[in-house]
């Protein structure tokens, strides 16, 4: 709907928090686990900007979850342009590269997701944490890498 | 399985360990240990079978919005109603099938929205009711 640089948001003044609120409860239907609720809200918000972070990631989320994982990437992709400083997006990109076993793509991700949560205090970061302690386990069990006490 | 995975996880290995691991990880994909890297591979092949320990922690999966104490939502449902308002207003103007599209979209995300809002306004009040007549009142009698 966007006829200039602006988007529909702007050009109709709605406030980035009042997009976030409507986002939030989104959030909710999410973690109710009622998914299509969820997207009905998330893509009714892309549609009004998509240059958003928090909209991008959380549509991100929604199709890491369904395994729809070329969608998620677009999404994914997009959402770390807008903000490369946020670990929720390559936290999905991770757990989409363990399922498609690209070892590289998961390191890489992890490492970033730790670089940016050094002090372990973003709960987001502790699933990547989490694929890591996996992959770990794996190593170990297969006696490539030993264990530390 | 999430939680047990994670004891069993934490008896072999300590946070502080993480960044020593992913660099053996990353040294072994950016080939000063190549042989390794073959090896990595072909570990990951077993991966398939431990994914559940994912999909089971997949409800705390991050969305990436901020951090909110509780369900708490302070937009008013009339600001919905305006919002969809000049939506349909906007799009009505242009009238392309595109654009009616995209509102639609927007429509019913407001939709839903606005139904939430409501519900949670109605359970709050017949819970406020209730708690002041009596505290072990059923929220359905």
């Amino acid at each position: 709907m966007d006829t200039n640089n602006d988007s529909l948001r702007e050009q109709i003044g709605i406030s980035l928090d009042e997009i976030l609120e409507i986002a939030a409860i989104g959030a909710i239907f999410y973690r109710q686990g009622n998914l299509e609720k969820a997207k009905d809200i998330f893509e009714g918000l892309i549609e009004l900007d998509s240059e958003i972070f928090e909209i991008q990631s959380c549509l991100a989320s929604f199709f890491t979850k369904i395994r729809e994982d070329e969608r998620a990437l677009l999404h994914i992709d997009r959402a770390i342009s807008l903000n490369p400083e946020n670990v929720a997006p390559y936290v999905n990109r991770a757990e989409i590269n363990i399922r498609r076993l690209n070892l590289e793509g998961v390191i890489a991700d992890i490492s970033t997701v730790i670089k940016l949560d050094p002090k372990i205090r973003n709960p987001d970061a502790n699933r990547a944490r989490t694929m890591l302690l996996g992959i770990y386990d794996v190593f170990t069990k297969k006696g490539w890498i030993k264990k530390t006490s | 399985m999430a939680g047990e995975y994670l004891s069993i996880a934490f008896e072999i290995i300590d946070l502080s360990n993480m960044a020593w691991m992913v660099t053996q990880g990353a040294d072994s994909l950016t080939g000063k240990h190549q042989p390794i890297a073959e090896t990595v591979r072909k570990i990951m092949d077993d991966f398939p079978d431990r994914i559940d320990f994912i999909d089971n922690s997949s409800t705390l999966q991050p969305l990436g919005l901020p951090v909110r104490k509780g369900n708490n939502i302070s937009l008013d449902k009339n600001r919905l109603v305006e919002i969809a308002k000049t939506v349909k207003k906007v799009a009505g103007d242009d009238g392309t099938k595109n654009v009616l599209m995209k509102a639609n979209r927007i429509l019913k995300a407001c939709s839903i929205a606005n139904t939430y809002l409501k519900n949670m306004e109605f359970f709050e009040s017949r819970s406020a009711a209730l708690d002041s007549a009596n505290p072990f009142g059923n929220f359905m009698a």
